[in-house]
């Protein structure tokens, strides 16, 4: 199968479910974005996608492999961006130590960073728009940048899918509208499967991806434009509310 | 007999190895967050030299009180990765680590006191360390620790720097974060116990400590270089030092790593 398959998945953490008898599935090329509350399983879905989560029950496919009994394949096919507010940015790293681990990592041990190795942190930087920034320390970077490294990171392991977890949160407008384009060129132009969590849909997006509500289990799933009505919007964020034509989400929390 | 050059030599040789020692530990705690780490291990050092003495005492096996230190360390160490990668805040888990060997320090304090004539003051070289006195079998202890920790901290170095860094990022390429924790513990513990033993466990966890903040602090991309100078400096120069004063070798290398912390917490921190 050249998709994602979700059958029926329940998976959570330290035996209490997030996500409960949750079903989608994609065919490749596909471009996804997971929406709900705080609290509703985007994470926790991407986790699971990755191998990093065990699922208590169901099936889940990444190009027809199982991510928690194939981790290893999986990882190489799917590369995982996780979000900013999980990296300790103390830890003196350089930006091309970091595009370099994506790499090395599916490499066993000594792993050491080449002349080959920096030739293609260079060449994947210049395709995110960061040449020229390898010796700089992650700290240094603006939002925006370190988003657009660690997607580098990802890229250098030219996965069939990016698995980016909420990469427009914590940057202003004008940064997220950059690098939702810089999303959707990798999509177009390097055929790049995406799957990706927000909380919104940025409204400088071009393409019209699917979508999948969560609200711990499938509440709606499809093509942006069937999905994103007001009737299905309300129940899964009851705090919304319309001003001026605009639906205004708020930030509601799963109640647990 | 050995000659008082032989064993002033010995003693400098030891200082400089249990520089080397610490040096190459030290960046691992400092980047991980994991500086806690050394009052585990202090804990569990001793109360294994506790019930090492107690049990070569108590019963005919030929136990070495060094061997169940190690063995105790290794275990405080691996339990409180475990706790860590549950999902147990560090400090929580060091904790609950701390006061289980703690515990055991307290019973076997007192069946040692009890019953081994001398195995307090044995035990008690662990806290203070024996620093003024090296036999050839302390320095085989260091060289022993040397080889073992050294190629592997470096060897490691870039991966665990990374899982310091971002964790769950590391965890979703591939490397395995559990098992670099487990690794770079079990290395601390090898290291503590062997420069315990020669300098107590108190200076140990300053010693293992320090080198690693300063590095981190002046943000070195390789951190090594700085972490064996800053330690070898503090270890050796703390034995020189002890000699014109009139102190104890240990004492000496207190008196630098107090000065060392100073000048660390007066110097501005760049971002």
């Amino acid at each position: 199968m050249s998709g994602v398959r979700v059958e029926g998945l329940t998976v959570g953490y330290g035996g209490k479910p997030i996500l409960k008898d949750l079903s989608f599935s994609l065919e490749s090329p596909f471009f996804l974005v997971v929406m709900g509350p705080n609290g509703a399983g985007k994470s926790t879905l991407l986790r699971t996608l990755v191998g990093v989560l065990k699922p208590y029950s169901g099936s889940v496919r990444v190009y027809g492999l199982d991510p928690w009994r194939r981790r290893r394949e999986v990882r190489s096919v799917a590369a995982y961006v996780p979000q900013l507010m999980n990296i300790r940015e103390e830890v003196p790293v350089t930006v091309e130590e970091i595009v370099a681990m994506g790499l090395l990592s599916k490499l066993p041990p000594p792993r050491l960073i080449s002349t080959r190795v920096k030739e293609l942190v260079r060449e994947v930087l210049a395709l995110v728009d960061m040449a020229g920034y390898e010796r700089k320390f992650f700290n240094q970077l603006s939002g925006g940048q370190q988003k657009r490294v660690l997607i580098a990171s990802a890229l250098i392991r030219r996965p069939k899918a990016l698995i980016l977890d909420e990469p427009g949160s914590m940057l202003d407008f004008k940064a997220r509208c950059e690098l939702m384009q810089l999303i959707e060129k990798i999509h177009v132009r390097r055929g790049t499967d995406v799957i990706m969590t927000s909380h919104e849909i940025p409204s400088c997006m071009t393409l019209e991806p699917d979508l999948l509500l969560l609200n711990r289990a499938t509440y709606a799933f499809g093509k942006i434009n069937e999905v994103l009505r007001r009737e299905i919007l309300v129940k899964i964020y009851p705090g919304m509310t319309e001003r001026e034509g605009l639906l205004i989400l708020g930030e509601d929390h799963v109640k647990r | 007999m050995l000659s008082a050059d032989f064993m002033t030599i010995a003693l400098y040789l030891t200082a400089l190895g249990g520089g080397l020692l610490a040096g190459s530990i030290s960046p691992a705690l400092a980047y991980s967050r994991s500086i806690l780490l050394g009052i585990t291990l202090m804990h569990s050092v001793l109360a294994g030299a506790l019930v090492g003495v107690y049990l070569g005492s108590a019963t005919s096996l030929p136990l070495s009180p060094s061997i169940v230190a190690v063995l105790f360390a290794v275990t405080a160490s691996i339990a409180t990765a475990e706790a860590v990668n549950r999902g147990v805040p560090e400090d929580s888990a060091i904790s609950a680590v701390v006061s289980i060997f703690v515990a055991i320090s307290i019973i076997f304090t007192y069946l040692v006191a009890t019953q081994v004539p001398l195995g307090v003051s044995k035990a008690m070289g662990y806290v203070f360390g024996l620093s003024s006195i090296v036999t050839l079998n302390d320095l085989l202890r260091i060289l022993i620790a040397l080889v073992i920790v050294v190629p592997l901290s470096h060897l490691f170095w870039y991966e665990y720097k990374f899982i310091s860094f971002d964790p769950e990022g590391a965890e979703a390429m591939g490397l395995s974060v559990r098992f670099y924790r487990y690794l770079y513990y079990t290395l601390a513990s090898v290291a503590a116990t062997s420069l315990a033993m020669t300098l107590g466990v108190l200076l140990t966890h300053i010693v293992m400590t320090l080198p690693g903040l300063f590095s981190l602090r002046r943000k070195y991309i390789y951190p090594y270089r700085l972490s064996y100078l800053v330690s070898v400096a503090i270890v050796l120069g703390g034995y020189l030092l002890a000699s014109p004063l009139n102190i104890p070798p240990s004492g000496g290398v207190g008196l630098l790593a107090a000065v060392t912390l100073t000048y660390l917490l007066g110097v501005r921190h760049e971002r």
